[in-house]
């Protein structure tokens, strides 16, 4: 018999207020993003582009339904809007307003006006924007009811990510010094490292997977990236790279089983659920949590068919028979 | 404003080196520049570094409390409020934290990771990111700090797993208070690694529901010496968040 932990909501209802944020999307640059999203855009945009919180779709009336329904003063309940710098850990609040004038609401919030928020001024590391519906003090304890000040009703969250941002698998040409540094032998081509790095870190470093290749084997690369073969070494390396993300996190679930009965969205921007969220979806929706979640337990179970699960996403099969081109 | 940098390749190249051979680089030569017009301020860290070299040296080594992990936690607020007013620009490029490690700090993340250093692993403390010394001592003060008061960044003399896995790389590290609530608790009840472990996690659940930003000290405080009564009585809190057994 299986068993799994699962941490829950401890009151019923107030799914009104998920609904509503659920309508909620971000305007960033020129791009809409959805709830849950992500969005990169360049250099130029993230520094100097305007930035919103669209609300225009929201549906103001449900706020006084959702709070009936949890026997709850709108005056006690924030929206309240954060912008965190994931890279340099601190949370700015952007807006707060109660609920007791709900339709008095603005259509928008406006992210770069008249300040811009200093994540937005932080290109390396990137900015998170959370929306929450959330107690604005404490009321007195009643069982299955929200009571503590912070206590969200609903949230929501978009990630900004700039060019420099990010924690892509950056090749890093290897020489032979670095193959001695690294102990390997001088034929290897390619060796994967994640040093003390931990995949379980909710913010890591942008270089945190170490992927070094043979240099002679880049420049081939670089001018075939289109080919079959190109296209096949290329999502070779992007495997190797998860393996050792895979192997990593195993390691410190073997160190520390409690991490394993844990959400894997307690551990949101982490490369362990970054690859859930490549497996699963970043849907921020019950369904979307248990795939993750059930991915989440094949990775602590059987890590190897975890990996099947992301060479499968990779389109990698169709790359490897393409590369055999007409030989028959 | 601008700011002083070093590429991540010149970075390893370098460190290397100076591990190598104890070479001194010529940074006028080895820097780039970020931005344009003034230079940022680092006056005030290099008289903060200065400061915490001369105490250093003349601390007693065999002392737990004049250890180089102590000196970290001691001098955190030191470099935190040296640095805490440069345009975010700088604190967010990783480039600028390598140049603050090679040229302001090395003597120190030398001695500090000496063993880490020995084994090759020189890069991870001095590239700009999570464990490079001076941004993970800035990150540290920045979680504890109250107005000018550092105070707690040095509280807790041999306790570098407590920050890095309780604190900066978990939710805590973004809500101050929470942070600090922490930390005091810490101080007073010095919980051994299996305790604080299953201690921090019940603190990490409950970020499933509750903006701790929104928090202040006393909040944190109740909730936190409740959290710790209620670990060492077996019982469960009403409103935190369940786990169920299916």
């Amino acid at each position: 018999m299986s068993t799994e932990t699962r941490t829950v909501r401890p009151y019923v209802g107030g799914q009104e207020f998920q609904q509503m944020l659920d309508s909620c999307t971000l305007r960033c640059a020129d791009e809409i993003v959805e709830g849950g999203g992500e969005v990169s855009v360049n250099l130029d945009e993230y520094l100097n582009y305007p930035f919103a919180l669209l609300m225009d779709e929201l549906d103001w009336s449900l706020a006084e339904s959702g709070a009936a329904a949890l026997d709850l003063d709108p005056a006690d309940i924030d929206l309240l809007v954060l912008v965190a710098a994931p890279r340099l850990r601190f949370v700015d609040t952007i807006f707060r307003r109660d609920l007791a004038d709900a339709a008095g609401m603005p259509d928008h919030v406006p992210l770069s006006f008249p300040e811009r928020p200093r994540a937005l001024r932080a290109p390396h590391g990137g900015a998170d924007l959370r929306v929450y519906f959330c107690l604005n003090r404490d009321l007195d304890p009643r069982p299955l009811s929200p009571w503590r000040k912070g206590t969200w009703l609903g949230q929501q969250e978009y990630r900004v990510r700039s060019d420099l941002s990010g924690s892509g698998f950056v090749p890093i040409r290897m020489t032979d010094d670095d193959r001695d540094h690294l102990g390997i032998p001088q034929d290897t081509a390619r060796f994967v490292t994640l040093d003390d790095g931990d995949p379980f870190d909710v913010d890591p470093a942008t270089d945190i997977v170490k992927l070094y290749v043979d240099g002679d084997l880049l420049d081939r690369l670089a001018v075939a990236t289109g080919t079959p073969v190109g296209k096949h070494i290329q999502r070779q390396l992007f495997l190797d790279a998860t393996t050792a993300i895979v192997f990593a996190a195993h390691r410190r679930l073997t160190d520390d089983p409690g991490l394993g009965a844990q959400h894997v969205d307690d551990f949101r921007g982490s490369l362990v659920h970054k690859l859930t969220e490549l497996i699963a979806s970043k849907g921020l929706d019950s369904a979307g949590r248990d795939h993750r979640q059930i991915e989440f337990h094949r990775l602590r179970d059987e890590p190897t068919a975890f990996l099947a699960q992301i060479e499968a996403k990779t389109g990698m099969r169709k790359d490897m028979l393409d590369s055999f081109g007409d030989i028959t | 404003m601008r700011y002083p940098i070093l590429t991540r390749s010149t970075t390893e190249s370098l460190a290397r080196e100076m591990v190598a051979t104890g070479f001194a680089p010529n940074w006028e030569l080895e820097r780039t520049w970020v931005g344009s017009g003034q230079e940022v301020d680092l006056g005030p860290l290099g008289a903060a570094m200065a400061d915490m070299r001369e105490t250093f040296e003349s601390r007693d080594p065999k002392a737990v409390n004049d250890s180089p992990e102590a000196f970290e936690g001691r001098f955190a607020g030191d470099v935190h409020r040296a640095l805490r007013d440069l345009p975010i620009e700088a604190l967010d490029d990783p480039g600028f934290w390598r140049f603050l490690s090679l040229v302001d700090f090395w003597w120190f993340v030398a001695i500090r990771e000496a063993p880490a250093i020995g084994r090759g692993n020189v890069m991870t403390y001095v590239n700009g990111g999570k464990e490079c010394v001076p941004f993970r001592m800035f990150l540290r003060a920045q979680a504890i700090r109250r107005d000018d008061d550092y105070s707690l960044a040095g509280a807790l003399p041999k306790a570098a797993d407590f920050w890095r896995s309780h604190v900066l790389r978990v939710k805590t590290g973004t809500a101050p208070p929470l942070a600090r609530s922490f930390a005091r608790l810490q101080k007073e009840k010095l919980m051994v690694s299996d305790d604080v472990r299953p201690f921090a996690r019940r603190i990490n659940r409950l970020w499933s529901n509750i903006v701790f930003q929104e928090w202040e000290d006393d909040d944190c405080d109740k909730l936190l010496a409740g959290l710790y009564a209620e670990m060492h009585s077996g019982q469960d809190s009403h409103d935190e968040p369940r786990s169920l057994e299916s």
